[in-house]
């Protein structure tokens, strides 16, 4: 092998030319220099290299292609008051992966065409499939009897699992008419859904509070079966209006129409040695089409570094009818390497799949909101600095909460949310190594309209989210070996505020009732949560 | 870890990867169950243990 520096001179002999770099195949070439200059064209052909935001399958039974799992620590990553874990799951990246997007442009100076299309699977699958359940002497109260640790109490199977696809298929076209410029844009979204759980828990022995004095055998069987399943068609299309020199303003309006067809049945049984003691069903079905219509106008006014942004968008919701006038802002400012951002402004989002499957009749009013944000972000060539304070209000917000890992709804809108926090991401490159740092902080608190315990946090409501991924890409190359690297992620993210269920026991030892935990307690029965207390 | 290497026309990549290295069970909710003595028992539903995964995957 020879190297050659700029200005030395290589003997007129057949040298053998092996280059590596960076993200590219290697090469090697034979070359015969000869007496005069030699000039070498080289064609390198990059080499997969990918930021692997994609998560590990952490589940026991093989999952179908294209569908991807979470690992533990992943259901509590997401820093979110979006108030439905499921949505958090699916908004985690690298989760949907089964999926791909093709883009396609064409233009010239009157007429331009964009289509794109894109796809995406997700999916989990719970645990447990299937294990002996033991007393766990360290877990949340209650403690087990004295001597009772790693006592067998039963055996437990079973799966839940949650399948989501997206198709989404889109265009905008752009035209040209003298000054004017005219856009029509337009998607067609379809999300599917899938819920499917099974799963019994046998208990060895018949625990004295739950033994009728008629009833001697001694076993006893819960099981919970649940089918869910979600089709939403959402069509939506805009037409709007600018001037060809710059983008100073547009003007625009547009229809979106939702169709929701979705059904879930449950149903939990109790059987105390083939008989059974309790059965509950519930039966749930959501068939409804929706059309909204809005119009938005925009502004932006640049002076210097500073830029400015406004926007007016009036939407008409449908069933219930309801007019919002939604503004928003946005003030920007670049100062060398540096970007200080200020947004504030108005959400709305109607109800349109589980918050609708309590409801017996009507429809809730659509859930308004209100974010600011701060965001300070720095730029350079090899890194990407970027942190973000935040706060959000929230009115007439449909309250949830979480039963096992189910979501329950309320039937209405009948509380107040607020949520404030801070993240912090550093995303660059140092030698052969890339990477990203990121932390982010949460306070999710909600208002019941129907309790006066005054502000409680969410079920939602997680703190501490910090995660690392590095990537080295190393040195490996040999022969048929294009490339290789190694990559580490870390996570470490603290839980939902969930507090499960409390036994009460009578002065004989028996087991009368169970009443829910700090937290649910409070939110959901200012009484039980007194009498836990 | 991911290698990339060509055969033929083909271009594969490989990669492993063990999920979940510290063995970590994060409960995302609780069942009860009746416990032999009386008591209730507390079942935590996590999302998975340590695991192992290896992908072939070729570009055409």
């Amino acid at each position: 092998m020879g190297t050659a520096r700029r200005g030395c001179s290589l003997k007129g002999e057949t040298w053998t030319l092996l280059l590596q770099h960076g993200s590219y195949s290697t090469l090697e070439y034979s070359l015969r220099l000869g007496d005069k200059d030699t000039v070498l064209t080289l064609a390198m052909s990059p080499v997969l290299y990918r930021m692997p935001e994609r998560l590990a399958t952490a589940v026991a039974e093989p999952t179908q292609p294209g569908v991807t799992s979470l690992a533990p620590t992943e259901v509590t990553r997401y820093p979110s008051p979006v108030p439905d874990p499921l949505r958090i799951l699916r908004a985690l990246p690298g989760v949907a992966s089964g999926g791909d997007q093709a883009v396609f442009a064409w233009g010239d100076d009157k007429l331009g065409v964009d289509l794109f299309r894109l796809r995406g699977r997700s999916g989990f699958a719970l645990q447990p499939e299937g294990r002996t359940l033991r007393y766990d002497c360290g877990a949340n109260p209650p403690q087990p009897p004295r001597g009772c640790c790693d006592q067998s109490v039963g055996t437990a199977f079973g799966l839940q699992g949650f399948e989501h696809d997206l198709d989404l298929v889109g265009t905008r076209i752009a035209w040209r008419v003298g000054p004017w410029r005219w856009q029509l844009r337009g998607h067609h979204l379809r999300r599917q859904e899938r819920e499917d759980m099974d799963e019994t828990y046998l208990a060895d022995r018949i625990p004295k509070s739950f033994t009728p004095r008629a009833i001697s055998r001694d076993w006893l069987e819960t099981r919970s079966v649940a089918t869910g399943r979600l089709q939403q068609d959402r069509s939506e299309w805009s037409l709007a209006l600018a001037p060809v020199e710059g983008d100073g303003w547009e003007l625009g309006g547009g229809s979106r129409r939702t169709e929701i067809d979705a059904s879930r049945v449950a149903t939990d049984t109790l059987w105390l040695a083939g008989e059974v003691l309790t059965a509950t069903t519930v039966d749930q079905v959501v068939q409804r089409t929706r059309i909204d219509h809005f119009a938005f106008g925009r502004r932006i006014w640049t002076l210097g570094a500073w830029t400015a942004a406004t926007e007016l968008r009036a939407v008409r919701f449908d069933d219930p009818d309801e007019l919002l006038w939604l503004p928003k802002f946005r003030l920007a400012r670049t100062i060398g390497t540096w970007r200080l951002a200020l947004a504030t402004g108005l959400t709305a989002q109607p109800p349109l799949y589980k918050e609708l499957l309590s409801r017996t009749e009507g429809v809730p009013d659509t859930q308004k909101g209100a974010d600011s944000t701060l965001e300070l972000e720095q730029q350079t060539q090899n890194m990407r600095w970027r942190s973000a304070l935040f706060y959000r209000r929230g009115w007439d917000r449909i309250s949830f909460t979480v039963k096992d890992v189910e979501l329950r709804y309320a039937p209405y809108t009948d509380s107040r949310t607020r949520a404030w926090g801070a993240e912090t991401q550093v995303r660059g490159q140092i030698g052969r190594a890339v990477g990203t740092v990121s932390y982010s902080f949460l306070s999710s608190r909600e208002n019941l309209d129907s309790t006066p315990t005054g502000w409680l946090p969410t079920a939602t409501d997680q703190r501490h989210t910090a995660s690392a991924y590095l990537e080295d890409r190393m040195d490996l190359r040999m022969g048929w070996l294009q490339a290789s690297r190694f990559h580490i992620r870390l996570l470490l993210g603290s839980g939902f505020p969930y507090t499960p269920q409390i036994p009460v026991i009578d002065d004989d030892g028996v087991i009368t009732a169970l009443v829910d935990g700090a937290r649910h307690a409070q939110r959901d029965d200012a009484e039980s949560a007194s009498r836990s207390a | 870890m991911t290698q990339a290497f060509r055969l033929g026309d083909l271009q594969w990549d490989i990669r492993e990867e063990v999920a979940n290295l510290f063995d970590e069970f994060n409960a995302v909710g609780y069942r009860q169950l009746p416990a032999p003595d009386g008591s209730v028992a507390l079942l935590p539903r996590g999302l998975g243990r340590r695991v192992y995964n290896v992908e072939f995957s070729a570009r055409l």
